[in-house]
């Protein structure tokens, strides 16, 4: 089903972006390639996710404009779909219900038995399409929310801060399944954490916002080499490379200090 | 080292797992009891009251309203249709009238829920329409309605709307905002957003307003009845009372408030039937 969508080229132009009086975001220009995975990084409240909004066309810039495929985002559309922070399930809806929400309302309601099959399948949720989603746990919900988000053949996968609210462990396998995921159905991808290590992880290359207003203060190809991402060894240089943009102290996850400097690699 | 498989499936997670029959028909069993309970103390009570009523020279001209002849008279109101003619026409009036007050107040519930501005506005000039009896618009309704049923529909319409109203914007308010950017994300818009997203989600507040509207109405039919019109359960009491037919008055009463229990109880089926709070 969705193993042959094409991926989403997409471009971002001296976007900025003010709540009222306060500036979030500054002159951002972004080149996405098709199929990339961007991981965007930075502190709570730099406008990363502000960022993630615009190009999803949930929000409207004060100034810039975002393309996709040449075409400039003016709203929501089923071909770019966000996967949230919160998986905001209906909670009067089955597993099934929450897949095919999206196909029902682009009237594809007729196709939705078979995708969302195919989407469980994928997303290790089989077996459970009939149960209501409030009796899952929060990592099936977050599932769920990621089947949902693919059931209408998006060819960008935005994600706001997914796996923020899961348990270690259960964060550690959703990447993992998400990683999988967008590689095997070859989707363009845009991440947005806090979590240097799951940019890491999960993303070909990693974007520094720094804040207030939010400006890109480095651009990091991660090393496609890199064997083993979760092998706290290999992926230390990096990781300390990101800390250091930030002028961070803490190797332990901690949020970096806010002296972002100007960066490219 | 010990390898733990956590299986993905239904066992992962216990609240999957069927909740025991047992203590389902233990709490049937125990819901069932009272309610026999409460009836029987009732009927006791009508009971001694029809005896005292006998008993006294003063008042045995009552004993109609005592249990024996109002279950008789029942079973040949019943038994010969005429019952159900006059709850045929009664029911008539409260769904026309109800359907009125869910046909404009779930629009205007949804408006003032959904916008700060319209529900500021219409705050007080709606406390204080609520606040006003609908038996007093009796007279108003008289002039401005043609026949005696537009009345009467009216006035059970301007008794049920106010609770569907407040409840309809009350569940809109409870919705979360972040609900409609996921929907918006998915493609969610206009009427599909209502039917899919807004309804189901204050479903539950609705039925409950309409519920409670609908006691009200049941309520205000009985004394709307006295209108004029010739037909219906109000019409049919103010018939018996004055034909002295007080095992027949009787007979009605119980006839309303049973089909008034009826009613309510499919309303509170419809409530379960799409409640989704994990806590009910």
């Amino acid at each position: 089903m969705v193993s042959n969508m094409n991926a989403s080229h997409v471009t971002v132009s001296g976007l900025s972006h003010r709540y009222r009086a306060t500036p979030a975001l500054d002159g951002i220009d972004l080149d996405i390639p098709a199929g990339q995975r961007l991981a965007i990084v930075g502190r709570s409240g730099g406008g990363k996710s502000t960022l993630l909004h615009i190009l999803a066309g949930l929000i409207r810039p004060t100034a810039g404009h975002v393309q996709i495929d040449g075409e400039t985002v003016s709203g929501p559309s089923p071909r770019w779909n966000v996967m949230f922070q919160q998986a905001s399930l209906y909670p009067w809806m089955s597993v099934r219900q929450s897949v095919e929400l999206g196909l029902r309302f682009l009237n594809r309601r007729r196709q939705g038995d078979a995708i969302a099959e195919r989407l469980l399948d994928l997303v290790g949720l089989d077996g459970l399409a009939d149960v209501n989603v409030q009796k899952l746990s929060g990592g099936q919900q977050q599932r769920v929310a990621l089947a949902r988000s693919l059931a209408t053949e998006p060819t960008l996968l935005l994600l706001d801060e997914p796996f923020s609210s899961l348990d270690a462990l259960t964060r550690h396998d959703l990447q993992d399944a998400v990683g999988r995921i967008v590689s095997d159905l070859g989707l363009t991808m845009v991440l947005v954490t806090h979590d240097l290590d799951e940019a890491i992880v999960l993303a070909d290359r990693i974007v520094v916002i720094g804040e207030q207003p939010g400006r890109i203060v480095a651009d990091l190809l991660v090393d496609p080499t890199l064997s083993d991402r979760r092998d706290t060894h290999a992926i230390a240089p990096l990781r300390d490379k990101l800390l250091s943009l930030f002028g961070g102290q803490s190797a332990g996850g901690g949020e970096p200090h806010p002296h972002p400097a100007r960066h490219a690699a | 080292m010990t390898t733990t498989v956590i299986p993905l499936g239904p066992s992962a997670n216990p609240d999957l797992a069927p909740s025991p029959p047992r203590r389902q028909m233990v709490a049937l069993a125990r819901g069932a009891g009272f309610a026999v309970v409460g009836i029987g103390l009732t009927l006791g009570l009508w009971w001694l009251a029809g005896l005292w009523l006998v008993a006294n020279p003063n008042l045995v001209a009552f004993g109609g309203f005592a249990p024996g002849p109002t279950l008789s008279a029942l079973w040949q109101i019943a038994q010969s249709g005429w019952l159900w003619n006059a709850a045929g026409a009664s029911l008539y009036r409260v769904g026309a009238g109800l359907g009125w007050a869910i046909a404009v107040g779930v629009p205007l519930g949804i408006l003032i829920g959904g916008s700060r501005a319209a529900a500021a506005v219409s705050h007080l000039p709606f406390q204080f329409l609520r606040m006003i009896s609908p038996l007093a618009w009796m007279p108003v309704a008289v002039i401005v309605f043609a026949t005696w049923n537009g009345a009467i529909i009216f006035l059970i319409a301007a008794a049920a709307i106010w609770p569907i109203v407040f409840a309809t914007a009350n569940g809109l308010r409870k919705i979360d905002p972040h609900w409609f950017t996921v929907a918006r994300n998915l493609g969610g818009r206009g009427f599909a957003l209502l039917r899919v997203i807004v309804l189901p989600a204050i479903a539950q507040d609705l039925l409950t307003g309409i519920r409670l509207g609908l006691g009200v109405a049941w309520i205000v039919l009985v004394p709307a009845e006295f209108l004029g019109v010739t037909s219906g359960l109000g019409f049919a009491i103010n018939d018996a009372r004055d034909t002295l037919e007080y095992d027949r008055l009787t007979a009605i009463v119980i006839a309303i408030g049973v089909i008034g229990l009826v009613l309510d109880g499919c309303l509170l089926a419809m409530i379960r039937r799409y409640r989704w709070h994990s806590s009910d």
